[in-house]
């Protein structure tokens, strides 16, 4: 079954066309990553699916209502997103922060209700962020945070969520945990899961799909198995890649890669919102 | 966990406690020495005598407007710091003072006989051609929403207004009377000019107390707010005109005062942290407290005469100026 829907899709920044001609669908109640390079439009078709930006040309259906139409109200109780971390919840409780989850089906001033503590309680816990609760978000560390904002959407309550390169500025064992707890409400709850990721390894370990785009054109959508290859990641990255099996998931992995000759570092094309990433791989 | 929590309800009773303390406090002290007794009569009783009505007619005003004008600019700044994510906004210091007092000055040239329902209305105009330039100059340019270029056109875009308010004043022979206006502080407030201004700032700050958590999702970033369902446009030119009205108000009663809006929500986000729903209630409070002491201070410190209370508040604002710039200021940015 399939909720959302994209139809040749285009969205410019600026002059610049950033998505091209763009048609996807995202599998409902399976976890959907977006891998590409920088620049190549991951970002921009998040926040268009979100209504975060609008787009210029196609169409963007969700359960059958192009999401413009859509009173964005009601949207937010079905989808909720997750920006690239903003740093500016500073000064805010950890409570506080998640309880704004609630926000689209608060009225006036937003004193919660019973139901809504619940759900306030039950995204801490399952976050495992519950011990922080009047702690201020100050006072976190980044795995920490992260695993906030997770819980700030799950009180939300929708049946999508997401998730704009959810790891970045982690290290590798924080990302590992969020992903797992992605995964998990993902299994337990059935809740579709989009997000960008950079590491084709991370994405090939916790999709059940994957699209990957080039210049802001989908060079192949589908199962791991299927993108996933010597020829796709060839297409996409410009790399000459090894691909293998992970002895512990056996799932497809890229164990070696090289740049592909004759290519002079063709991933150089970098894009304003994605330099904070390079940086914070580097 | 509810959303008023019970700390956060101590500190705000506790606040009012002060507030009412300072007034009290406040209502004793001037020019004319008066008793607990004289003061108790004025607020109580009918009886006439010229302490009394002093008190009545002068002194209780004047305390009266230093509240709710507090109150309109500790709200309004700390309605602009969260619009614009720039812990430096202050009407103040973004051209809606300047605008107003410009308004002001054109006014009483075009319609001498102006009366303070017109001169209220031309300030809010003002006060919102002086924000919409600003806003204006700094989204011109890319990414021009940096709390510094918005400072910088402030300081120009206000500049320009005194300047057009000045040479109004002198090419037409009106600055004392613009001066009476604006650097008068809250000498001569009457009953009937409270009775005009008060209804707006008590509306406009309740409003925004209802449209507090929008606030602070707006705060967060316009990508989360979205995400959380906010119409942005919509809720952005709600709360900006109603720091128009409480910014615009607040100069009809007392002229330009730079930097009560800027210091009282970071005073209050040391106290409450940064959720609106706590920071706007707070802000009211304190920045009533702190109009009263100001105006106080104004009165008494060099009794019989008045010293303008503008003064009093940036002798006191600058150095916390500044201390902003240092050190909140880097976090922010």
């Amino acid at each position: 079954m399939v909720r959302l829907l994209v139809y040749d899709l285009n969205v410019s920044y600026e002059e610049n066309l950033i998505v091209k001609d763009l048609n996807i669908h995202i599998p409902d109640k399976k976890i959907t990553t977006i891998i590409g390079s920088n620049g190549c439009g991951k970002s921009t078709l998040l926040k268009a699916m979100t209504r975060i930006i609008p787009y210029r040309a196609g169409i963007i259906a969700f359960d059958g209502v192009r999401i413009e139409d859509e009173d964005t109200k009601s949207l937010a109780k079905k989808m909720a997103i997750l920006p690239q971390i903003t740093e500016n919840a500073v000064g805010l409780t950890v409570g506080e922060l998640v309880s704004y989850g609630r926000h689209p089906y608060q009225k006036g001033w937003g004193r919660l209700t019973q139901k809504d503590s619940e759900v306030i309680d039950w995204a801490l816990e399952v976050t495992g962020t519950a011990a922080y609760k009047y702690q201020l978000i100050d006072t976190l560390s980044g795995g920490q945070r992260q695993r906030v904002w997770i819980a700030m959407s799950l009180a939300q309550e929708t049946e999508m969520i997401f998730l704009d390169e959810p790891t970045t500025y982690l290290d590798i064992a924080h990302q590992l945990e969020i992903l797992m707890l992605l995964q998990k409400l993902n299994k337990e709850q059935e809740r579709t899961i989009v997000m960008v990721l950079h590491d084709i390894n991370q994405a090939a370990r916790f999709a059940d799909y994957i699209i990957a785009l080039k210049d802001g054109q989908v060079v192949k959508a589908g199962s791991v198995e299927e993108v996933i290859q010597r020829e796709v990641l060839k297409e996409v990255f410009q790399i000459d890649a090894e691909i293998g099996r992970d002895i512990r998931t056996h799932k497809p992995m890229c164990i070696s890669y090289d740049l592909l000759k004759g290519e002079e570092c063709p991933n150089e094309k970098v894009t304003y919102s994605d330099t904070s990433v390079i940086n914070a791989r580097t | 966990m509810k959303c008023i929590d019970k700390p956060f309800m101590y500190k705000f009773i506790l606040a009012i406690c002060v507030l009412i303390g300072i007034f009290s406090i406040s209502m004793l002290l001037g020019a004319v020495n008066t008793s607990v007794r004289d003061v108790w009569l004025a607020l109580t009783s009918s009886q006439q005598n010229s302490t009394i009505t002093i008190i009545r007619e002068i002194r209780l005003p004047r305390e009266i407007a230093a509240v709710f004008v507090g109150a309109a600019l500790g709200v309004s700044g700390a309605i602009m710091q969260g619009l614009t994510r720039n812990p430096l906004a202050d009407p103040g210091l973004l051209g809606i003072t300047a605008g107003a007092n410009a308004a002001l000055a054109i006014t009483i040239v075009l319609i001498p006989s102006a009366n303070y329902f017109v001169i209220m209305f031309a300030c809010m105009i003002g006060a919102m051609m002086g924000a919409l330039l600003v806003l204006g100059i700094g989204a011109l340019h890319k990414g021009g929403f940096s709390p510094f270029r918005i400072l910088l056109a402030g300081a120009a875009v206000s500049a320009f207004f005194y300047a057009l308010a000045e040479g109004i004043g002198l090419y037409f022979k009106v600055s004392k009377n613009i001066s009476m206006w604006t650097a008068g502080g809250l000498i001569g407030t009457t009953w009937n000019q409270l009775q005009i201004i008060v209804p707006f700032i008590l509306l406009g700050i309740i409003v925004s107390i209802c449209l507090s958590r929008h606030l602070t999702i707006l705060s967060l970033s316009e990508e989360v707010a979205i995400g959380l369902g906010e119409k942005i446009n919509h809720i952005k030119m709600i709360l900006f005109s109603i720091m128009i009205i409480l910014a615009g108000t607040s100069v009809a009663l007392v002229g330009s005062l730079a930097f009560v809006g800027l210091m009282i929500p970071h005073l209050v986000r040391a106290i409450v942290g940064t959720d609106y729903r706590k920071v706007l209630p707070m802000s009211a409070i304190l920045g009533a407290c702190f109009m009263l002491i100001a105006n106080t201070i104004g009165r008494t410190i060099q009794a019989p005469y008045e010293t303008p209370i503008a003064a009093i508040v940036s002798i006191i604002g600058l150095p916390f100026f500044l201390y902003i710039v240092h050190k909140g200021g880097k976090r922010w940015i």
